[in-house]
């Protein structure tokens, strides 16, 4: 067997065991029934029903994913409902605690990639659903229900590896005191805000008389990638980048108002306009969140395939090596040792695959899925607004100052309070899939919905012929 | 050496291939809402619900002033002031809801319930059969809606910890439930139910 063979030969296995690890699970099922799809489409948004297909198709690996997503975008639409019941299933998916489930202990094992595991997210994601979800209360004045929400929020940052960047999302505690407030519980609302305090001390609390909030939602999402350790080139850390640069918004409204001067019959009644200018402050920067965790316990389980996987590579290496040496003393003209030259190429040479296919089979990348319709940061004022003031324009500029764009915030009022949530960017997702939720073939791949079947033809009904005319058809004899 | 070669390429090639199946649905299946769910996690959950309203239901009977007046007191049982300060997301009528029911048919007439969550419904009601718009009824016109003597309160508490090295997550959860004397303010019953759970979430998910 000579040299190029052998080439030939560990070429072809490699190749087979590269494109051999498309797991099934990464796979979407395109064979659900027209119907059942139609079904499931029907009352959902025309503009993302595309999305909705792809999260039916995608299936429970990213379930939480596109549950989040399309719950923000539907939020985005006014389908309140909607993004309720897609929060609430998400976040009911999130709270189950996973134990001895056969997909989390796939993810683990040595040859499987970490994004076969169902998703949940990382803890910044979690936490903004529970707020998207404590929002959503807000807008309903169930304000116990809100703060639970931000309560459990605020729970998933405890995750943190670093103790200094443990449960420090201010937001979270912020609107916890907002819903307490709102609630009328004061006794929670000062604990919860002193809570606030203690992360940033320069944040204004809501004056007395405040009765609505304003969120102001800038930038784009962080962004997930597969990083290496320094010095190494094994990407198995799971690291993010910012997307977008800073912006800020401003907002200015008018308000009338009417006093009465002068006393007895000189009285009169005069109205004045008072106008406000508001600029919301930075309450949470999602980048920071994101990426001030640390390490993730499992980027241990990680680190340990990707070490398996150098040397696996190494032996792999050494034994193509030495059967490349002792495939050329077997081909040389040297008759008393051929035949042991050969024998020792072919064992070092299936050595060497092996190894060499154990260490690509290895799969130590981070699973990178993330939520792409989230914000970069989250902007606050609170504000005594008149009833009569249904909306409010929120001016968005650059970090230099520039006029972006200018955007109505709808202000919703349930309970005590109102408010109102506006974003600089659209919620809607471009594309139908969220990053990396399936493989990179299908990733590309246009999203067709299937059409319903066609009707069956109408089959003609036979004639019902009457005693009279069964009778005058007779054949006569 | 050659078929060695071939068999040794294919076995590598098809353990690369790791095969986690998508999995099959699981059919529908009634369970008892008093024991341990199917799915869990370290929140309120209905045996908890269960548990707690039957156990503040006994102890509410045992109560003379409530289930042993000379006359049935008036009592409101609904979620109006029972708050929730837990990290739980719950509906805090089905607490009230299941307490009030149980209650009802427990004390026999030894306490009267007043619906004072259904209150809009009666008023629109009274307000048809005095215009005159429906008849009368059966019963006898009362003067007003009756008011209550006693009315339920309460409060959802929970303590949260979480040690990030192990991923153990723990929650104490506390619910206490109080009857209030609607004119003197006095709390004639008073009830609690705790309970603490801990659980850790797959290492992948930390």
């Amino acid at each position: 067997m000579g040299g190029t063979t052998l080439r030939l030969a560990g070429c072809v296995a490699l190749a087979a065991m590269t494109a051999a690890c498309q797991t099934v699970r990464e796979q979407e099922n395109t064979a659900v029934k027209p119907e059942v799809v139609h079904t499931y489409l029907a009352g959902k948004p025309k503009s993302l029903e595309k999305h909705f297909y792809v999260s039916l198709i995608q299936g429970p690996r990213n379930q939480v994913l596109n549950d989040m997503r399309l719950g923000l975008a539907s939020m985005e639409l006014g389908d309140d409902k909607l993004a309720e019941s897609l929060l609430d299933d998400a976040l009911g998916r999130i709270e189950s605690i996973y134990v001895d489930n056969p997909d989390a202990a796939k993810a683990r094992e040595l040859f499987t990639k970490e994004l076969v595991k169902d998703f949940k997210g990382e803890p910044y994601e979690r936490a903004m659903a529970y707020y998207y979800r404590g929002l959503l209360y807000l807008k309903a004045g169930d304000y116990d229900n809100a703060r639970a929400s931000f309560k459990g929020g605020f729970i998933q940052d405890s995750f943190a590896d670093e103790d200094q960047n443990q449960a420090d999302f201010g937001l979270m505690q912020y609107l916890q005191g907002w819903a307490s407030r709102c609630r009328g519980n004061n006794t929670t609302a000062a604990d919860d805000f002193a809570e606030f305090k203690k992360i940033k001390p320069d944040f204004p609390l809501p004056a007395d008389g405040d009765n609505t909030l304003l969120l102001v939602e800038t930038g784009q999402p962080p962004v997930k990638f597969s990083a290496a350790a320094q010095g190494e080139t094994k990407e198995k850390f799971l690291k993010y980048r910012r997307a977008s640069g800073t912006e800020v918004a401003r907002l200015s409204y008018s308000e009338e108002k009417t006093e009465t001067q002068g006393k007895g019959k000189s009285a009169k009644t005069v109205t004045t306009s008072v106008s406000h200018k508001v600029e919301p402050q930075l309450l949470e920067d999602v980048f920071y969140q994101a990426s001030t965790r640390g390490g993730r316990p499992f980027d241990a389980v990680l680190a340990g395939k990707a070490q398996f996987q150098d040397a696996a590579s190494t032996v792999g290496d050494v034994a193509l090596t030495g059967a490349m040496v002792a495939a050329s003393v077997a081909a040389s003209n040297n008759h008393n040792n051929q035949g042991e030259a050969a024998a020792v190429a072919g064992a070092l040479l299936l050595v060497g695959l092996l190894a060499k296919g154990a260490a690509e089979a290895a799969e130590p990348d981070a699973d990178t899925r993330y939520w792409d319709n989230l914000p970069d940061r989250v902007h606050a004022a609170s504000l005594k607004l008149p009833e009569r003031v249904t909306s409010l324009s929120v001016d968005f500029l650059a970090a230099d100052g520039t006029y972006l764009r200018t955007r109505e915030a709808k202000v919703t009022r349930a309970g005590a309070c109102g408010i109102a949530w506006v974003r600089g960017d659209s919620a809607q997702p471009a594309n139908p899939r969220a990053p990396y939720s399936t493989s990179k073939e299908a990733m590309v791949s246009p999203v067709v919905i299937p059409g319903l079947p066609a009707p069956a033809p109408e089959r003609a009904e036979p004639v019902k012929r009457g005693p009279e005319q069964a009778e005058t058809e007779q054949p006569k004899s | 050496m050659r078929r060695l070669l071939a068999v040794s390429i294919a076995a590598l090639s098809l353990s690369a291939c790791q095969t986690v199946q998508n999995q099959a649905g699981a059919p529908t299946t009634y369970q008892d809402p008093a024991t341990l769910g199917a799915v869990k996690g370290v929140g309120i959950e209905s045996q908890d619900i269960v548990s707690m309203t039957d156990q503040m239901m006994r102890d509410m009977l045992t109560e003379p002033r409530l289930a042993n007046a000379a006359t049935a007191p008036n009592v409101i049982v609904d979620s109006e002031y029972f708050i929730n300060e837990s990290a739980s997301r719950i509906n805090r009528n089905s607490i009230t809801d299941r307490l009030r029911v149980s209650l009802q048919r427990a004390s026999q007439g030894r306490m009267n319930f007043v619906a004072r969550h259904n209150a809009n419904m009666v008023a629109a009601e009274r307000e048809l059969k005095r215009k005159g718009v429906t008849d009368q009824g059966k019963n006898a016109l009362a003067a007003a809606q009756r008011g209550g003597d006693y009315r339920l309160g309460g409060r959802i508490t929970s303590l949260d910890a979480r040690d990030p090295k192990t991923g153990m997550m723990s929650r104490y959860t506390q619910i206490i439930f109080e009857m209030t004397d609607l004119e003197t303010a006095d709390i004639v019953w008073s009830g609690i139910y705790e309970f603490s759970k801990a659980a850790a979430d797959d290492i992948i998910y930390r």
